[in-house]
């Protein structure tokens, strides 16, 4: 039998866009049974709210991640067209300006504004600028590097960022960007294309990006909601 | 110029996102294994379980090019194989120790090519027949797939048995249907070419011990009863036919001696070795699918009847571009084509929902 009082608790705190795995902690540290806070998340009236919340929720996720692509598009659009007449002061004011403002509203939002997706957003967007950034400064200052090296950079400073402000789709960023880096490294080794074995940063950044992401592996894996922990 | 180069820079990495979100959000809701019995046919079982598990695979990967690297700083003291084999072997123990299905994919498939690509570097130069290292990849799959079952017995492995079963059927399923074409008798016939796999004590050796592991891993399986009288006798059975084609002395498959088996060309007539062994291997796959399907129906796995009938689908339509495609009018051949289809897709429809209807009845009726 599901407790009212609970299954209305955890209706209300759906309804405050609060995540499953922190009503369960919450309610764990008060001393409830996992199986009874199953049991009021899977109560009628609770089930189909929270469907009704995930269509809502996944609504304004795409728009505003769509609205962070363009906005990060028009920038960079507009940067781009105007970079010959830049110097370079102004050039990498530019790119770590616009790369703060977008993390700190998307905080701002996230954290203050309780507007979870709009923020969520915006440090994406943040995230992607920050990766322009690596490779136009790298272009700028004509540094010698192979190239996949400034996708493994940009990759470790998203994980870094998705770990400080608990951002999902800052991990499913830097998931495609390692990708990237992993096809390009063996393509440069094999082929001795671009390949500077001089260049022994390549190495280092490769030894410790399997540390960071075996490590971001780890740490998410403890994230596992705890009913499912016999499973593992 | 710089600005199209930007949108292409920023587009391409966000088609991935959104194809990596996509999967992410499905995994969103999570699948619990107290609500969903078939909770083991889903590769993440929450959000957390499917982030992780891609880090890991992540790292695995560049534990690998992390080898190759610094393999290539200090001079190339390892072949690119070796480094190939100690990532598997490392992806496989981090596969068990953190119970990531995706690590366990890719660690497999690792060790199986190792294992093709080390034995032809030890065979290099001594002309040993081809159909022996076939032999070798078919043990390696029946073992996957009795390696399966044997995972079956503990609920927390029940998922990485899923991917043994279905490494083990596609990749036996793959070779009995190569080798039921024309095409693929003709490569039949070119592999028995050669001296006896003796000639290499490594090959030898390995083969000694795929044939002893896959021997005993069945055997222990059907032991404890998660493997059926008939799943070990047709394991043995598929043992056989793959431990004979690797004993093969030189077959001559077509007629004409040296004729190309070009696809549908007409191409050379089969000799009676040829027929022969189109004939086993037509029944090997006709049955092995039959078989495939009634084992879904005894263990009640729908997923096991659905592949068995994407296969059985798949299995006539390629027989029939095989046996009719120069044989007929094109015309006819494509008329009776579709209403063939027609018939196959009303009977595998009915038959497909008649089983899973049957389980489902079946299942209701016992007591969990």
């Amino acid at each position: 039998m599901v407790d009212p009082t609970l299954a209305e608790y955890v209706k209300a705190s759906l309804a405050q866009g609060k995540p499953k795995e922190e009503i369960y902690k919450e309610l764990l540290g008060q001393d409830w049974r996992v199986e009874v806070i199953q049991e009021s998340f899977n109560s009628p009236t609770t089930k189909e709210e929270e469907e009704k919340e995930d269509t809502q929720k996944s609504t304004i996720r795409l728009i505003v991640t769509f609205g962070a692509v363009l906005v990060g598009a028009g920038i960079f659009s507009f940067i781009a067209a105007n970079w010959q007449e830049m110097t370079r002061p102004v050039k990498i004011t530019l790119i770590l300006v616009s790369m703060l403002i977008s993390y700190s509203a998307g905080w701002y939002m996230k954290e203050k504004s309780n507007l979870l997706k709009t923020g969520e957003a915006l440090i994406l967007l943040g995230a992607i600028i920050y990766g322009a950034g690596i490779f136009l400064v790298a272009q700028m200052f004509n540094i010698r590097a192979n190239w996949p090296d400034g996708f493994i950079l940009w990759m470790i400073g998203t994980i870094a960022m998705a770990f400080a402000v608990e951002s999902y789709p800052l991990f499913y960023l830097a998931i495609p960007l390692g990708i990237v880096a992993l096809v390009g490294h063996p393509f440069g080794i094999f082929t001795g294309f671009g390949y500077n074995s001089f260049l022994l940063t390549s190495s280092l950044l490769l030894l410790i990006s399997t540390i960071i992401t075996f490590g971001a592996g780890w740490i998410i894996r403890k994230k596992i909601p705890p009913e499912f922990k016999e499973y593992y | 110029m710089l600005g199209d180069l930007l949108l292409i820079f920023l587009l391409g990495p966000i088609g991935i996102i959104i194809v990596i979100f996509r999967h992410m959000s499905g995994r969103k809701k999570s699948v619990n294994p107290k609500e969903n019995k078939e909770w083991y046919l889903h590769l993440a079982l929450s959000r957390e379980d499917a982030v992780s598990q891609l880090f890991l695979l992540l790292s695995f990967f560049f534990l690998g090019v992390t080898l190759l690297a610094l393999n290539r700083d200090f001079g190339d003291p390892l072949s690119w194989r070796t480094i190939l084999f100690i990532t598997s072997l490392v992806g496989l123990v981090g596969a068990y120790y953190l119970k990531t299905i995706y690590t366990l994919v890719f660690s497999l498939v690792g060790l199986t090519s190792w294992w093709v690509v080390q034995t032809n570097v030890w065979i290099d130069g001594k002309d040993i027949k081809k159909s022996t290292l076939f032999a070798g990849v078919a043990f390696l799959m029946l073992l996957f797939y009795s390696l399966g079952h044997l995972h079956e017995k503990e609920k927390k492995f029940k998922r990485f048995a899923l991917v043994y079963l279905v490494l083990g059927i596609i990749a036996v399923t793959g070779v009995l249907f190569i080798f039921s074409t024309k095409p693929g008798i003709g490569v039949l016939g070119e592999m028995t070419k050669g001296a006896s796999f003796v000639g290499s004590w490594q090959l030898t050796l390995s083969l000694l011990v795929f044939i002893a592991s896959l021997v005993g891993t069945t055997l222990y399986a059907a032991a404890k009863k998660l493997l059926s009288p008939f799943e070990l006798l047709a394991v043995f059975a598929l043992t056989c036919l793959f431990g004979i084609t690797a004993l093969l002395p030189e077959q001559s498959m077509f007629v004409q001696a040296g004729l190309s088996y070009g696809f549908y060309s007409g191409g050379g007539e089969l000799s009676s070795t040829g027929v022969l062994w189109a004939l086993i291997y037509n029944f090997a796959i006709f049955f092995e699918l039959l078989g495939l399907l009634f084992s879904g129906y005894i263990r009640r796995e729908t997923w096991l009847i659905n592949l068995g009938a994407l296969f059985l689908f798949l299995l006539i339509v390629v027989k029939y571009f095989d046996w009719f495609f120069t044989f007929f009018d094109k015309s006819i051949f494509f008329i009776s084509a579709g209403v063939l289809l027609f018939v196959v897709g009303w009977f595998m429809e009915k038959g497909r929902r008649y089983m899973i209807t049957n389980i489902k009845k079946e299942t209701q009726q016992i007591p969990q």
